[in-house]
């Protein structure tokens, strides 16, 4: 199945982002063990600025995300200072540990404070 | 869940967002009907088959950089174009407003217009089914 319902983690669609930063955590779900689901992200980079932006998706056990439990890195797109789109290898059970880790969110890093991005990370579990 | 009042649909390619040329937007996902019918049998027997999504898209020809000519003409027939759909605006988080995502192939791309109206344009996209 490669055809997504996809859940949105970040809107910066139409307000460009100008710092380095990280979205909202969401309780989307964990990916049950044997039940032949995956997990699949993807990123529409909408603008961009000539330094580059790169887009991480990060699970957790807990909504949380305290220092002590910053979560982990599921999905790490390309770092770009392009207008482009990326789909990733999408996870499964053997992927993702059999911890629980059903709250996720979006982080973005530029390399140089002050740039501009417009940027759509989404995921979906099916 | 309410109804919705359709004006807000939210459509990427690649990295360009072309919502603000179109206005008309359709999904169709579907399986292929596989026909298991056998001799005795009093009804059609149908068995579901392989999954299928295309996205037609139309809307207002614009031939400016950044806007559909200029996207969409240079990629008909180019594999893994990552085409979203948002039918009823973008919620981060959502359970219920999820979108449509898939690599897919711009099967085609039109201009047309009668004298006196807009110029229009529709396209077409077919998933191609793969995963990354």
């Amino acid at each position: 199945m490669a055809i997504l319902r996809a859940i949105p983690l970040k809107d910066a669609t139409s307000s460009a982002l100008t710092s380095c930063g990280q979205g909202t955590v969401f309780d989307i779900g964990g990916l049950p063990v044997g039940v032949s689901q995956k997990v699949y992200a993807g990123l529409h980079v909408l603008s961009s600025s000539t330094g580059g932006i790169k887009v991480r998706i990060l699970s957790n056990s807990s909504s949380g995300y305290s220092g002590g439990n910053p979560g982990t890195v599921q999905f790490n797109f390309t770092c770009s200072a392009q207008r482009t789109a990326e789909w990733l290898t999408p996870l499964t059970t053997g992927t993702i540990t059999s911890t629980d880790r059903r709250y996720w969110r979006s982080i973005w890093e530029m390399t140089t404070s002050g740039e501009s991005y417009k940027i759509l990370p989404f995921m979906g579990i099916q | 869940m309410p109804t919705v009042h359709f004006r807000n649909a939210k459509i990427f390619v690649g990295g360009y967002d072309i919502s603000g040329d179109s206005s008309s937007v359709a999904v169709a996902y579907s399986a292929e009907m596989l026909d298991e019918t056998a001799f005795g049998d009093t009804t059609r027997i149908h068995k579901g088959g392989l999954l299928d999504m295309q996205a037609s898209i139309g809307g207002f020809w614009d031939a400016l950089a950044g806007h559909v000519d200029a996207i969409l003409w240079g990629i008909v027939g180019t594999d893994d174009q990552i085409v979203t759909v948002f039918a009823n605006g973008i919620t981060e988080g959502t359970s219920t407003d999820k979108g449509f995502s898939c690599k897919g192939v711009l099967e085609s791309y039109n201009l047309s217009g009668d004298v006196g109206a807009l110029l229009a344009f529709d396209a077409s996209i077919q998933a191609r089914g793969i995963e990354a």
